[in-house]
């Protein structure tokens, strides 16, 4: 047992040896200087950044995957009790079963009214300062 | 398959407060599509308090067993300690409830999902407590994390609040997948997931292993619970989130989490009495105890925005606590679950204050509340009371509190028993300083001109209610006392 351990510890001793080794190697062969604007980028040696990374950017196809996670789960859960559903009715255990099942797809059928309810499974939708002008919006986008 | 269906079904009986609480949810969820703008935040406000009173009577109804039973086959457990921590969590919901509605940091857009994910983490925080299967516990402890996040992040707009729910959500996430490392490696050496089946199966010849499995297993629970070296992500979130909900997260899920940390090695890593003889208990929890008590404290004392500051103070409260598991015993259970009671009362009440000072001037530095003596007497007055009673200064709650936390300890014996009690009543000295500075700035500061705050009725009847508990408890805790002495009685620990 601790032999065993005793190879993880030798791995761990070496990956960190590694590290240190490569960069020590690296500061002889690396240029001597000041470093130079470029070294600040997130991506030294990619494009150059166009603008800071803070910014809003439009939410919908994660609002879509969420929405479509009501669904899947419901899939996920139904398909399991399908397949064993015969022999619960063998078992008179069937109106359980169904009722359990019901009762699971009404409450995931509410989060599919409240994302309805909340417009989010409109394609075009204005948020912040035009939300009172939610309605004009919207039938602009239709048209 | 009949007994296995039979079971989940007269677990329902003991189940009910939960049942109606998720009722109380979906309702809500339709009626927010329903209710008017205008009105909605106080419709949304009688609802959700209306869903906790008809849940905490279902609790008192439901009672305490007289002996633990297992729920949903093993999955859950309900005790005395369950229905503690049932009672403390509705309690603390209840009143972070009035304090979300009138406070100016969450917005009408946000209010009633607001109040459906607090009461949704009530849920969580519920099955948290009483979870008996290391599945069942990662799925609830999951589900707090989760509801955390969201609520951190849900004021639209506001850089910090982002900032907090990103930092937050990747640490919980390294954390909550470190601990489930641990448990693959504990389902590995033992080949169960239920903690009594657990501890059954492990021996001692897997020593290094089960060491390294409970130390992985701690990441989690110590993130849960802010300690150090886990704690990193919470003076951020403190701060950036909006004051009701870091008063919420500062309660709630601190107080789930010390509840599944005691049940968890209570029934994993000791026989009831005495820890495991290969599991180093003392040392784990020597070390974690000291450090949070040390970082908490030494961090606090430099801080001028009170949020941050009562967020380095909730770390070193969870030093204090964790006193309380340095050695296997009803003692030191009793003392952590009084703590906890007492740490709702005092704390919810300082970020009260807190949160009032936002609402009215929307500051949360140390220094805006220069002469606050003066013009508010009153809140002042609850302030001061709250922030002693965190200190420990009799007569109080939290003196008690503390007070039995050294008793446990003293009692254990033992040096390194004495040098925790001393380390411990060291810190509790350096941090009357960092309380004392924001009473002196209350009081004794100069001031040139006094502006007025303007604080209502309600803002007064609600830092009473909870100033007056304070000193009550800190004279006639044995009720309290009484109550978890009881509830553990009961209890799988």
């Amino acid at each position: 047992m601790i032999f065993k351990l005793a190879t993880a510890l030798t791995f761990g001793v070496f990956a960190v040896l590694f590290v240190l080794l490569a960069l020590w190697i690296g500061k002889f062969l690396r240029p001597k200087g000041r470093p130079f604007a470029e070294k600040d980028y997130p991506y030294e040696c990619a494009e150059r950044p166009l603008m800071p990374a803070w910014f809003n950017y439009n939410p919908r196809f994660y609002i879509y995957a969420i929405a479509f996670i009501i669904f899947d789960i419901e899939v996920a859960f139904i398909f399991p009790v399908a397949v064993v559903y015969k022999k619960w009715l063998e078992a008179h255990l069937g109106g359980l079963a169904f009722m359990e099942i019901a009762i699971f797809s009404i409450i995931l059928f509410i989060g599919l009214v409240y994302l309805w309810g909340k417009h989010d499974l409109e394609w075009i939708r204005v948020m912040g300062l035009w939300t009172s002008k939610r309605s004009e919006v919207k039938s602009h986008g239709q048209s | 398959m009949n007994t296995l269906v039979k079971s989940n079904l007269a677990s329902f009986s003991y189940f009910v407060p939960e049942l109606l609480v998720i009722i109380g949810i979906l309702a809500l969820i339709i009626l927010e599509l329903v209710f008017k703008k205008e009105t909605k935040r106080k419709f949304a406000t009688l609802f959700t308090l209306a869903t906790l009173i008809i849940g905490f009577i279902a609790v008192i109804g439901v009672g305490m067993p007289k002996n633990h039973q297992f729920l949903f086959n093993r999955m859950l457990v309900y005790d005395g300690v369950a229905y503690y921590f049932r009672i403390l969590f509705f309690l603390s919901t209840f009143f972070i409830v009035l304090l979300s509605y009138i406070s100016v940091e969450i917005s009408e857009k946000e209010y009633t999902e607001t109040m459906i994910l607090m009461l949704s983490l009530l849920v969580m925080m519920d099955l948290l407590a009483s979870s008996f299967n290391m599945l069942m516990l990662y799925l609830s402890l999951e589900g707090v994390s989760l509801l955390s996040y969201i609520l951190t992040a849900n004021k639209r707009g506001d850089v910090r609040a982002a900032e907090a729910g990103l930092k937050y959500t990747i640490y919980g996430g390294v954390a909550s997948g470190v601990m489930l490392f641990g448990f693959s490696l504990l389902y590995g050496l033992t080949g169960s997931l239920d903690l009594t089946a657990i501890m059954k199966n492990l021996s001692g010849q897997y020593g290094a292993l089960i060491f390294v499995a409970a130390i992985l297993i701690i990441v989690g629970f110590g993130y849960k619970i802010a300690a150090v070296p886990f704690h990193q992500w919470s003076p951020d979130v403190y701060e950036g989130a909006p004051t009701p909900v870091t008063a919420f997260l500062s309660i709630g899920p601190k107080a789930a989490g010390f509840a599944i940390l005691a049940r968890f090695f209570y029934n994993v890593f000791s026989n009831g009495t005495a820890p495991l003889k290969f599991f180093p208990w003392l040392l784990i929890f020597w070390l974690l105890s000291v450090a949070t008590m040390l970082v908490g404290n030494y961090a606090a004392i430099n801080q001028n925005n009170l949020k941050r500051l009562l967020a380095y103070s909730s770390i070193a409260h969870a030093g204090y606590m964790l006193m309380g598991m340095t050695f296997v015993g009803h003692l030191g259970l009793r003392a952590i679950f009084f703590y906890l009671f007492a740490y709702f009362i005092m704390n919810l009440g300082a970020f009260a204050v807190v949160s009032f000072m936002v609402n009215k001037t929307g500051s949360e530095e140390i220094g805006d509340y220069l002469g606050l003596g003066r013009t508010e007497p009153l809140v002042a007055v609850a302030f001061t009371i709250f922030l002693l009673s965190l200190t420990g200064i009799p007569p109080t709650v939290g003196f008690i509190g503390k007070f039995y936390l050294l008793i446990g300890v003293i009692f254990k014996g033992g040096f390194l028993y004495y040098l925790l009690a001393f380390i411990a009543v060291f810190f509790t000295v350096i941090s009357l300083f960092y309380y004392a500075r924001v009473l002196k700035r209350m009081y004794l500061d100069p001031v040139e001109e006094l502006k007025e705050v303007g604080f209502g009725m309600y803002e007064k009847a609600y830092v009473s209610v909870l100033a007056i508990p304070v000193i009550i408890l800190g004279i006639y805790w044995q009720p309290l006392m009484h109550l978890i002495q009881k509830a553990l009685e009961s209890s799988v620990f």
